[in-house]
């Protein structure tokens, strides 16, 4: 759990939550096209990708290790039930965005 | 709470969330990464689309002052409804609080809307109050078309509809556990579009593995009025492995095609007529009246001719008022079904578009998916899914596609389906109110 979410769920104001979030997690409202991409994964993988089972987590990943995985179900070499529906859907370019921002959560 | 209580309170968080800032930006955080986003945004309806929307805005715009208006104190999803009606879940465990999105720092105002004034981006609850908004967000659902089959208004109780999740799902349950073995359970689907299009379907299988352990005597006729149906091949398919499919077996199908749409439903002799005149009696029977945008944007003249909010694809601004966006089942949003999950994607492209707006930034290229399971039984499952982009202004599939109907030769496909299936439940539940 984020520092920013244990503030948040403490009741804290807002102004000792941006404090606080320079020593806990530098996303804190960061947008761009990495977190957007990000969020369609985050529907069944859960927030910030952390895994609702037994949909795997999907951060802290390898950046290489994950477009690897992706395209491999997109090929249909690595078996999935539902990934290959939606991994044949990216570029390449996006799966290295998805991986970057959620190497970092 | 006054009006005027909820501006200054709202000021002073405002006041905290600007420190807060100032703060970040003092220190040398990247500035160009953080959406300084401030202004006031309220979103109507705390459902796929109105609770992701208000939870993403704070996420990507902490600054935002943020506020949900939603009639029900908790709230009943739809998805895994069918599993409530089937005896398989309790509505307990379909049912969600506000308190993440609370904890969240969003206002959640438990109200209901009465009125929509979109030029003035505000919105007026009963009650008298009334909320002024920088960007108004209504994510409203469904309402109910009357009137395109003959008594339709009128039998909420006697056929229920169980189309807005909740007493009618529990009323339906129980009309299924009072039915005798060797009855007939009739369930009528409006015609397209209608909000989830599997989920007839998917009630007629639940509604199955129920009749199939207890009462397996009974029979489910599907009375449609449409030619044709989501997931048709693999439904059929696996109806048949599971079920038998056909006249006299479990489930039969009528077409849409055979004997035309359904024109009448009659109450006192219990039968759903079609245009031809054929007549289907049933025991119990889950009439599903046909659909059309909430009356909430209706009657803020935010629909077009079909009863549907246009909108811009990539923002889901409406085509007619400015800084009014329209998500979820409300609104016409290309290739995307009126499901759960389409609403959820489109939430945070929403989200995106008004937090990147008000700090000044462009708005990230828009992308969109949309996964639907459908559960045959408890421990079998279908789906269909699809990423969409934003193409010369309209959302087009660029992949995905419905499982293959091959039962019977690789069943652990479809039993991993119906695990993820709830996998999919928990993620999208927690993304949403968590």
């Amino acid at each position: 759990m984020s520092v920013k979410r244990v503030v948040m769920m403490t009741g804290l104001s807002a102004g000792l939550v941006g404090a606080l979030a320079l020593s806990g997690t530098a996303h804190a409202g960061e947008l761009n096209r990495g977190a957007l991409l990000s969020a369609q994964c985050e529907t069944c993988h859960g927030t910030d990708g952390t895994g609702a089972a037994p949909m795997p987590s999907i951060n802290g990943m390898d950046v290489a290790d994950m477009v690897d995985v992706m395209k491999a179900f997109a090929s249909k070499e690595e078996k999935s039930t539902m990934m290959y529906r939606h991994a044949q859907g990216y570029s390449d370019e996006e799966l290295k965005a998805v991986a970057e921002y959620l190497k970092g959560k | 709470m006054n009006i005027h209580d909820m501006n200054r309170r709202d000021f002073i968080k405002l006041l905290g969330a600007t420190g807060a800032v100032s703060t970040l930006t003092a220190c040398g955080l990247p500035t160009a990464a953080m959406a300084k986003a401030g202004g006031r945004v309220v979103v109507v309806g705390g459902g796929f689309g109105g609770a992701t929307c208000a939870s993403y805005l704070k996420r990507w715009g902490p600054d935002l002052n943020v506020t949900l208006v939603e009639k029900e104190a908790k709230y009943v999803t739809c998805p895994f409804s069918n599993k409530v009606i089937a005896g398989d879940m309790s509505i307990a465990e379909i049912t969600h609080s506000y308190d993440g999105l609370k904890a969240r720092g969003i206002n959640v105002i438990n109200g209901e809307v009465t009125g929509v004034d979109a030029a003035a981006k505000k919105v007026s609850l009963k009650g008298g109050q009334a909320l002024s908004a920088d960007a108004l967000v209504l994510s409203p659902g469904i309402s109910f078309e009357y009137g395109r089959v003959e008594n339709d208004d009128k039998v909420a109780e006697s056929m229920p509809h169980a189309w807005h999740a909740g007493p009618q799902t529990v009323l339906l349950r129980k009309q299924l556990e009072a039915m005798a073995d060797g009855g007939v359970v009739l369930i009528v689907p409006p015609r397209k579009p209608f909000r989830c299009p599997p989920g007839p379907y998917e009630r007629a299988s639940l509604i199955a593995h129920y009749l199939k352990a207890n009462k397996p005597k009974s029979r489910i006729v599907i009375v449609d009025s449409n030619p044709s149906h989501s997931k048709q091949k693999a439904f059929h398919a696996a109806w048949a492995h599971l079920y038998g499919l056909g006249e006299g077996k479990m489930i039969q199908w009528v077409s849409g095609d055979q004997g035309g749409p359904v024109v009448k439903i009659d109450p006192s002799t219990m039968t759903v007529e079609k245009e031809f005149g054929d007549k289907f009696k049933g025991d119990v029977i889950n009439f599903i009246p046909h659909q059309k945008a909430s009356a909430l944007v209706m009657s803020a003249g935010l629909t077009n001719k079909d009863g549907w909010c246009d909108v811009d694809q990539g923002t889901f601004e409406s085509k007619v008022a400015k800084s009014v966006y329209v998500l979820g089942d409300s609104c016409v949003a290309g290739a995307m079904p009126k499901s759960g999950h389409s609403a959820n994607s489109q939430a945070k492209n929403c989200a995106a578009a008004i937090v990147a707006k008000m700090a000044g930034q462009s708005q990230p290229t828009p992308s969109y998916a949309n996964t639907c399971y459908s559960l045959i039984s408890p421990d079998f499952g279908i789906s269909v899914a699809a990423v969409y982009q934003l193409k010369e202004g309209a959302i087009k599939k660029v992949s995905g596609g419905v499982t293959p109907p091959h039962p019977g030769e690789n069943d652990r496909f479809y039993k991993n389906e119906a695990k993820y299936a709830k996998g999919w439940y928990k993620g999208i539940t927690s993304d949403m109110f968590g």
